[in-house]
């Protein structure tokens, strides 16, 4: 905006706008940066740690345990089969 | 404006974008007084401008892997953003005009004549947030980007997605709708 540009508004506008009606407060920087340290932090928190000892174990009990149904079953049915038979 | 930016701030301000958390306050402080600026002559007031920078300045944080230098400035990349957030908030807010310049124009005076002439300001910067705020989306954003140290007429123009002529045709038109609404509020 040169000053005889026809568009020129009058100077106390022209004033008003060009120092932008708003000024930022003097901890603004502060605040955005705590806004972003905690964004950075949450991007680099760690996420749940992996445990490969206890997902092994995990696994183990998880087979024992399907064995130990499986042969129940097992038992179950060859009860019934026994009574069966010897009746 | 005081503190027109240089080459060597805008090269500055790229080199802190890429480093870490720390170093972003360069940006920050390289570009806060005119964003702060920019917010106010699209009519918002001093509390709603002070959310919307903070957007605007984590939004850079968040998204600074897409800013490329060979495409454009950093100020046109921080001002697409400070547009975006102050539209967005301009849709919410449903067109209100949110000055309260007078609230506070008193405090910090030394004497009846600096009570005086504070009074007078709040009371013109309050005209003009009504104004810019009765002028439409395109013509507000057309003024406010026209005032904005190391923005050129041809970045504000792809800013607002028009050729660098229609943004001179629009800014003219958009300054003499604000004369008139000037006028008529006096």
């Amino acid at each position: 905006m040169t000053p005889d540009d026809p568009d020129r508004l009058a100077p106390e506008w022209e004033t008003l706008l060009e120092d932008g009606l708003l000024e930022p407060p003097p901890d603004f920087t502060a605040r955005v940066m705590s806004r972003v340290r905690e964004e950075a932090e949450a991007a680099t928190a760690p996420t749940s740690p992996v445990r490969p000892f206890a997902a092994a174990l995990e696994a183990v009990a998880v087979a024992f345990a399907a064995a130990a149904a499986g042969w129940q079953t097992l038992a179950f049915a060859f009860g019934l089969w026994a009574t069966t038979i010897a009746a | 404006m005081n503190d027109s930016p240089t080459k060597q701030d805008e090269r500055e301000a790229i080199s802190a974008l890429a480093g870490d958390a720390s170093a972003f306050d360069a940006v920050v402080a390289g570009y806060e007084r005119r964003v702060f600026a920019f917010l106010g002559r699209m009519g918002f007031d001093a509390a709603t401008a002070e959310d919307l920078a903070q957007d605007t300045f984590v939004r850079v944080w968040r998204h600074r892997a897409r800013f490329d230098a060979g495409r454009g400035s950093l100020a046109a990349w921080v001002f697409s953003i400070a547009r975006n957030v102050a539209l967005t908030e301009w849709r919410r807010a449903g067109r209100r005009p949110t000055g309260q310049a007078v609230d506070g124009a008193l405090e910090d005076v030394a004497s009846p004549d600096d009570a005086s002439e504070s009074l007078e300001r709040a009371e013109r910067q309050e005209r003009l947030r009504r104004a810019l705020a009765a002028l439409s989306d395109a013509d507000r954003t057309a003024i406010a980007f026209s005032y904005v140290d190391g923005l050129s007429a041809p970045e504000a123009a792809a800013l607002i997605g028009c050729r660098a002529d229609a943004y001179r045709t629009r800014l003219s038109r958009a300054r003499r709708r604000l004369a008139e609404l000037l006028e008529t509020d006096a």
